[in-house]
């Protein structure tokens, strides 16, 4: 703490992967203590990768975000509980990924995971974009649907790589798990994901 | 190797830039001499871009104020605070009274009109947005708040033995009060006064102990770069029925009771006024005493 200032708006260099972040800490902190605004920070800090992980791992757009909003109304449950120690990102997501496998859970979800393998996402329209972006949008939709074919563990580590920009330290933190297991799994989510796009350039 | 097509598990790590020593450079050579290896590690790279791509939808989504809202609404849960270690009964303050009384207040919010408010329920603090923060930088105002890292807590304990950290704004009854305070920055404080100052003005001192109207003790010694720390005693008291105003009072020089008794000149603190003690941080808050 000592010689730093607190950034309540964050910079733009804030949570490099794998460093720790202890701008996250101190507006926790802050949080904790009702400082006005400190939890706000936090939540727009972090809630665009928070909605992309989310997004990734359930694919339904409105779902996601009320995992994500469900996830830092746990993070605030549990604000006095938290321990300052630079490790703001893992256990955030841990607690993401703990929400999204509660809300992967329920039979109704389920269904509509099947669903969304099988249809465009009708909150998605493409019609009217110009045709490079229309095949960008079916790239991104086919990998999208990879993605929801691999396993859970699997995805959970895609997830976190690549849309939470997790360090694989990180990941293994938040996943309780070791560095090597998290190299294995992403190496063998990414052959997975391979083979589900059935060769074609994703 | 040659000859036959790279594992797809050796391109992936090539990807993922795991290939170390021989293994990196062979698989970098079967690229460079193969289109179709090429291409398969290009696929593979524009699969991982998609990953890495957040959907664009993000963007345009704020979940502050829905999150704030559903906080104000209840979802946030209550939480309790650490066991005080020992029982301080209290008979002071400008009358003398012996008291019981039951508070809880967290807040490290500080009373300043301007943009932070006296926050600390749920819903309080749930109901302030982005303007009350302030931003970094050299010479920014929030670096040279004298209030910025400091802030009190207290807690009242229940009939179970838990402490329960009361919101400003609160009703308090008669019980046990126990204080924290976090005193965290670039230059943290090293002197502590809590007290209170009831409808009456009669000011109530917490820390440090007066418990005798003969004595003048000064501020307590606290620790730099604490973050909730809890003071050891818990604390009864009574106040006069109204508005009760507590504060925190961070010095660098300890002042004594009389002193800070002066300063306030009998009345109790204005919402957003400073308390005018030099070099000194603050965090008041109001509560209602029962």
């Amino acid at each position: 703490m000592e010689g730093k200032i607190l950034a309540l708006v964050p910079p733009a260099s804030a949570s490099t992967a794998g460093e720790p972040d202890h701008g996250d800490d101190e507006w926790m902190l802050l949080a904790r203590h009702g400082r006005p605004g400190a939890f706000d920070a936090l939540v727009r800090h972090h809630q665009g990768r928070a909605l992309a992980v989310a997004y990734r791992y359930l694919g339904q757009r409105e779902l996601a975000k009320d995992v994500v909003q469900n996830t830092f109304l746990e993070i605030y449950r549990r604000l006095d509980a938290y321990q300052p120690h630079g490790k703001f990102r893992a256990y955030f997501h841990r607690v993401l990924l703990n929400q999204c496998r509660m809300a992967a859970r329920s039979r109704t979800i389920r269904a509509r995971f099947q669903e969304r393998l099988a249809r465009v996402d009708p909150d998605d329209p493409v019609g009217s974009l110009p045709d490079e972006q229309i095949l960008a949008r079916e790239r991104e939709r086919r990998v999208e649907r990879g993605l929801l074919c691999l396993s859970e563990k699997l995805r959970a580590v895609v997830v976190l790589q690549f849309c939470g920009d997790l360090s694989q330290a990180e990941i293994a933190e938040a996943l309780e798990i070791k560095v090597g297991t998290v190299k294995s799994r992403l190496s063998a989510a990414l052959v997975a994901l391979r083979a589900e796009l059935g060769g074609e350039r994703p | 190797m040659s000859g036959r097509r790279l594992p797809t598990e050796r391109l992936v790590r090539h990807v993922l830039g795991e290939l170390t020593g021989e293994e990196r450079d062979e698989t970098e050579q079967r690229i460079a001499d193969s289109r179709s290896e090429a291409e398969r590690a290009a696929e593979l790279r524009a699969m991982t871009e998609v990953l890495a791509r957040p959907p664009a939808w993000v963007e345009s989504v704020d979940l502050a104020g829905e999150i704030r809202d559903r906080i104000a609404r209840g979802d946030g849960a209550p939480r309790t605070v650490g066991q005080p270690r020992t029982v301080r009964r209290w008979a002071m303050g400008g009358a003398g009274a012996v008291a019981v009384a039951a508070v809880a207040v967290l807040a490290l919010g500080h009373d300043r009109p301007d943009t932070d408010g006296m926050s600390a329920t749920a819903a309080e603090r749930a109901g302030q947005d982005m303007q009350g923060v302030r931003s970094k930088g050299p010479g920014a105002r929030a670096a040279e708040d004298p209030d910025r890292w400091v802030g009190i807590r207290l807690a009242r304990a229940t009939a179970g033995g838990a402490a329960v950290p009361v919101s400003p704004g609160d009703r308090i009854a008669r019980g046990e009060l126990q204080v924290s305070y976090t005193n965290l920055g670039p230059r943290p404080y090293s002197r502590l006064m809590v007290f209170a100052v009831d409808a009456a003005g009669q000011v109530r001192w917490l820390y440090p102990a007066y418990e005798r109207a003969d004595t003048d003790p000064e501020a307590i010694a606290i620790e730099p770069g604490a973050a909730d720390a809890v003071l050891p005693d818990r604390i009864e008291h009574e106040f006069a029925r109204g508005r009760l105003v507590v504060c925190g009072l961070f010095l660098r020089r300890p002042l004594t009771v009389r002193q800070v008794e002066a300063g306030l000149g009998g009345r109790q603190p204005e919402p957003g006024a400073r308390l005018g003690f030099r070099d000194a941080g603050q965090h008041c808050f109001d509560l209602e005493a029962e």
